[in-house]
């Protein structure tokens, strides 16, 4: 009995003189920080990243025009001084009007990807908890879900809902005259969140099905549940720690993704509407004289491919650094 | 026989979810206020479902011919996708770390990520700028009486759409390859004193084909995705550009039997796609046995 509690003793002070006396907490994300900090090319997409947040939510502040003040002096200027990526057709700033559709695209993506997160969630955990016929349906519909080409779709849902939805707005104005329904600008906005909200949503409840089943196997949730801890605890824990990393890189991904789709439906002319500024309608409503202006079509166009790199390799770089031993090397 | 009643209730189930995903939209039909809609819903779904007959009016020739141009574009996409994919692939995993495999590793990196918009703005940049001058043609405005067949006009539009695939699969046979060559089952082929090709065309290629098959499956459906943008660039008159005019129409009709046809289109491709890795895989043929 005495020479086992010496043992123990001598090894943690061994453990502890090996280590520093006050060795920082080691945990899954303070690792993950570390792996993250190392990769190089995840800290300039997070860089990048974190500047485009903060151009979303301080471009209409630090924007040196207004996006929808047309100056009919300074029509089509190439890049200069005045106006550094130069004036469209109609002139207003362009890089005005990028950093307000920083803020479209920042809005649609952020709440795409989190309504097709929590459909996601309710549909996929349904699914796992409930099992029978129930995880039969839902994993059909997720099939059949994944399986419609996304963007044709997704145009049909926005262009079809459009109109309903405006007159709800209006509808809605005339009888409440609430300033929040006098423009459809939100409108256009909830139809685009919706059609994207709609064709992403399988990919999540696939990957938390998958998920909340593969851990409900693993030993140490089996061993939770041996020493009598309780059902909230194993969930806060043990599940919910565990499954975190793949859904947060998911979410990176179609965050990008969120921001690519938001793009190509305004640029076929279906998603966010004119005046309000979209980097995909920018581009469309430029594409004519990109001979004569190249500067018009290439600034936004730069712009999306930037973030969506960006994006890309932040989600690798969280990828390697959450999910250690499934990354590829 | 389970495996194909199997596959043929999944065709049918992905269907009825098209058809009514389409049917419900169409009874949104874009003019009507919505309150007043949810009432009418259930006789206007019975009309769209008695209406069917209709389709073939005028309705199926523009289907049928948008069909058609949009089956041009696809297949060459598709075709150029598999014989640059895989020999591209194949020689990425052959030689790891070599600038060749490194460039085209970063190539394909991009060749996914682009949007296909960006994508198809650039070669049509590239055509116009470098190209138009040799070969005497405008790429980009599809004439309405041209030859769609000619493949002066083809290639500008197939190659924006054959971008991703190429890139997919490319990506998709190096990984499989290069987990394939790590194997045991290498090294003792090797220890046996068998040449490489045989090796590679006997042993490695039938652990792969499952994969590269499936990766062509939803590189067809990336095609599909991006096929309204690409035909929206070069005015190519085919179903994703029917589909977008007939939206901006309100001719809901139209746009339904448009998705419908390109929802069955992915529903064979997939069907085809399962039979042959069923023929190609073992494992399959067990499981199905």
């Amino acid at each position: 009995m005495a020479t086992t509690k010496t043992d123990t003793v001598n090894t943690q002070e061994s453990l502890q003189g090996q280590f520093g006396a006050n060795t920082r907490q080691r945990n899954l994300w303070n690792d993950a920080f570390r792996r993250l900090i190392r990769n190089r090319l995840s800290m300039i997409g997070l860089i990048i990243f974190i500047f485009f947040l903060l151009i979303a939510v301080l471009g209409p502040v630090i924007a040196p025009y207004d996006y929808r003040v047309q100056n009919l002096d300074r029509v089509a200027e190439p890049p200069g001084p005045d106006h550094w990526l130069g004036t469209d057709d109609l002139g207003r700033d362009t890089m005005t009007r990028i950093m307000w559709g920083a803020r479209t695209a920042a809005i649609v993506a952020i709440i795409a990807t989190s309504m097709s997160l929590l459909l996601g969630i309710i549909l996929g955990s349904l699914g796992a908890y409930i099992g029978g016929w129930m995880d039969t349906f839902l994993s059909r519909l997720i099939d059949v879900t994944l399986s419609i080409p996304s963007l044709l779709f997704a145009s049909l849902i926005a262009a079809t809902f459009r109109k309903p939805v405006a007159d709800w707005v209006d509808a809605m104005y005339q009888q409440t005259g609430l300033s929040i329904f006098a423009t459809t600008t939100y409108a256009d906005l909830i139809v685009v969140f919706g059609a994207l909200a709609f064709i992403t949503w399988p990919g999540y409840a696939r990957l938390i099905r998958g998920q909340i089943l593969s851990l409900r196997q693993k030993e140490f949730v089996e061993a939770a549940v041996t020493v009598g801890a309780k059902q909230s605890r194993i969930l806060m824990k043990y599940l919910i720690p565990n499954a975190l990393g793949p859904i947060i890189v998911a979410l990176t991904f179609s965050f990008a993704g969120a921001i690519v789709a938001e793009s190509s439906l305004s640029f076929l002319g279906v998603g966010v509407q004119p005046p309000q500024p979209s980097w995909g309608n920018m581009i469309s409503d430029n594409a004519l004289s990109w001979r004569y202006r190249p500067w018009l079509v290439a600034a936004p166009g730069l712009t999306i491919a930037i973030i969506s790199l960006a994006i890309n390799f932040l989600g690798d770089g969280l990828n390697d650094a959450l999910n250690p031993r499934t990354a590829i090397k | 026989m389970p495996h194909l009643i199997r596959l043929f209730r999944d065709i049918f189930l992905r269907l009825v979810v098209v058809f009514l995903a389409v049917s419900l939209c169409s009874f949104f039909a874009l003019d009507r206020p919505v309150l007043r809609d949810v009432y009418n819903a259930s006789t206007h779904f019975l009309d769209f479902l008695t209406g069917l007959g209709k389709f073939w009016g005028p309705v199926a020739r523009d289907v049928l011919s948008g069909y058609a141009r949009s089956m041009i574009l696809l297949i060459s996409a598709m075709a150029a996708g598999m014989l640059l994919g895989v020999p591209l692939g194949a020689l990425v995993a052959l030689r790891p770390g070599s600038i060749f495999s490194k460039i085209v590793s970063l190539i394909s990196f991009l060749g996914i990520l682009t949007p296909s918009f960006l994508l198809g703005l650039a070669v049509m940049v590239f055509f116009v700028l470098y190209l138009s001058r040799y070969i005497h043609i405008q790429f980009i405005l599809l004439r309405p009486g041209g030859n769609l067949l000619d493949p002066r006009y083809i290639i500008a539009p197939a190659l924006t759409l054959a971008a991703r695939p190429i890139a997919y699969i490319t990506h998709t046979t190096a990984t499989a390859l290069r987990e394939q060559l790590g194997q045991d089952y290498i090294r003792t082929a090797q220890s046996k004193g068998l040449t490489p090709r045989w090796i590679l065309w006997r042993h490695i290629r039938p652990n792969v084909l499952p994969t590269i098959l499936s990766a062509m499956a939803s590189s067809l459906l990336f095609s599909l995705s991006s096929l309204p943008v690409v035909e929206f660039i070069f005015s190519w008159p085919g179903v994703g550009l029917q589909l977008l005019n007939a939206i901006l129409r309100n001719n809901a009709t139209l746009a339904s039997f448009l998705l419908i046809s390109v929802g069955l289109t992915l529903v064979l491709f997939n069907f085809a796609i399962e039979l042959l890795s069923q023929k190609i895989d073992p494992r399959l043929q067990i499981a199905a046995e």
